[in-house]
């Protein structure tokens, strides 16, 4: 079957980005780690400047999804709210997990 | 496109993007991750145009903004902060220390290629600008170089030598205006116990007038043929053409057409011995005839301007001159004389000035002139040439 699996988040991204987008999601799915650390440990400062370059970078590469996502993190931080936090970190561990990209 | 543009982001994943944005329409891109080595890159090599994030560890955006701004070198790199920071507060900051744009993360690439471009161009044409002015101040330096040459050159056409009869002394005052003026006087003994003497102002100012000024002096040169003729008139000696004359030979010389000016002129031939003074005014400011007795007469204009191809007729008009008289040429640069104040000096209180230095010896009388003038004019440069001629008529009393 060649049918894509209901699950998963297609996303089409400019053949341009092709050769830094993976390296992107890469970075992300290692920075789940340290976000899980900081949630851990209480470091609501970590947690709000990883929201900041979320919310910063993802639109840019094509993930309007991170970016929203990069804008609640950030929120949760700034206010040191742990349930927000966490739920978001699950969240962006959800979407990395779903994402297919396709370059057009 | 080679322009080159440095973009400042803590972010590896946000300059990766910027530059794979950038490069892919040509530009040559250089990256920093923090302000010490952003600072570094410009020194080694400005580049034309920096990205620059404003949340980073160490300096934040705004201070190494604030860094390149203080350096006049680099003071007109323009910085466009590229931030994710998106409060109206973090821009107006952002702009106030001389960012010339901001843009908010996530960012649309096209948006961001449109004001990069557009950035590059205001400051290529700010260069350029900049480069033409300073061409025209050379330029400009240029001509006021050339504008002092010519201004020396006219200045050197004035009488270096002046007759040196017993019966006649002559002296003279010149302040040159700051732009060049258009006044030339002289005297000469034309002949065994002749003199002839002139004065005058062509209208306007600058080069052209200054030109006409030299071309006329030429023309009123013995040699030229317009003051001294082979015909005889008038009783005079063979040679000399009379005041009436040599004005109607130089409107017939330089008619507006010409060169677009006309000129006033006192033509003066003082028959030395016998103190004959014979004159043609035209348009011209009257000189003054100075009794020994105390007495001052004007002599009136007695003609139109020249150079308006005879529109009225000229005439010409003697005086007799005593021993212990005196005449004084002028120019109208004297009487419209300003004060600090934008006051013109005017006939009154020009004539109460010669009034005061009418009794000193004749060059001391007009240095006496030239310094109440200065002090009138309160040490600013005057807006015309003041030219100061003046004679004293001993006739045969001191021989």
């Amino acid at each position: 079957m060649t049918q894509e699996p209901e699950d998963l988040i297609s996303v089409e991204i400019e053949i341009d980005l092709e050769d830094i987008v993976p390296g992107y999601l890469e970075n992300r799915r290692r920075e789940l780690g340290v976000l899980n650390q900081a949630l851990a440990g209480g470091d609501f400062e970590t947690i709000r400047r990883l929201g900041h370059d979320l919310k910063g970078t993802g639109g840019g590469y094509g993930f309007d999804a991170l970016s929203e996502l990069g804008r609640a993190l950030e929120q949760a931080g700034r206010e040191a709210d742990p349930a927000a936090a966490g739920r978001t970190i699950a969240q962006i561990k959800d979407f990395l997990a779903r994402v297919r990209v396709s370059f057009v | 496109m080679s322009e080159e543009i440095l973009i400042v982001d803590d972010s590896a994943d946000s300059r990766s993007l910027l530059a794979v944005i950038l490069k892919r329409v040509g530009y040559a891109v250089r990256q920093a991750p923090d302000g010490p080595t952003a600072l570094e890159m410009v020194a080694q090599a400005a580049p034309h145009l920096i990205l620059l994030d404003v949340n980073m560890p160490g300096w934040d955006g705004f201070t190494v903004c604030a860094r390149l701004k203080a350096h006049s070198a680099w003071a007109e790199i323009p910085v466009i902060f590229v931030s994710a920071r998106d409060e109206a507060a973090d821009k107006v900051r952002g702009l106030e220390i001389g960012g010339a744009d901001y843009i908010t993360k996530p960012f649309d690439k096209a948006e961001v290629l449109a004001r990069v471009r557009s950035h590059l161009k205001i400051s290529a044409l700010t260069h350029e600008l900049r480069q033409k002015n300073q061409e025209l101040s050379r330029k400009q330096a240029d001509l006021e170089e050339d504008l002092r040459a010519a201004a020396a050159i006219q200045a050197s056409l004035l009488p270096q030598k002046l007759p040196n009869t017993p019966q006649v002394e002559l002296s003279w005052e010149f302040v040159p205006c700051q732009t060049l003026g258009g006044d030339i006087f002289h005297a000469l003994e034309l002949d065994e116990g002749w003199l002839g003497l002139y004065i005058l102002d062509v209208s306007g100012h600058g080069v052209p007038s200054s030109l006409v000024t030299v071309s006329i002096h030429e023309t009123l040169l013995p040699h030229s043929g317009v003051v001294v003729r082979e015909a005889a008139e008038d009783g005079r000696p063979l040679s000399l053409a009379s005041p009436l004359q040599v004005a109607r030979e130089l409107d017939r010389l330089y008619p507006l057409e010409r060169f677009e000016k006309t000129f006033s002129i006192v033509y003066a031939v003082l028959d030395m011995s016998s103190g004959r003074f014979s004159y043609v005014n035209a348009g011209h400011p009257p000189p003054l005839l100075l009794r020994a007795d105390g007495g001052r007469e004007l002599l009136r204009s007695t003609g139109p301007l020249i150079g308006l191809d005879g529109m009225l007729p000229f005439e010409e008009a003697q005086c007799q001159l005593r021993p212990g008289d005196r005449i004084l040429l002028y120019t109208d640069g004297v009487t419209d004389l300003q004060d600090r104040d934008g006051g013109f000096l005017g006939e009154g209180p020009f004539l109460e000035f010669v009034e005061q230095v009418r009794r000193l010896p004749l060059a001391a009388g007009l240095r006496g002139l030239r310094q109440m003038m200065a002090d009138y004019a309160g040490g600013a440069a005057p807006q015309d040439d003041i030219s100061l001629l003046g004679l004293a008529y001993w006739g045969d009393a001191r021989r």
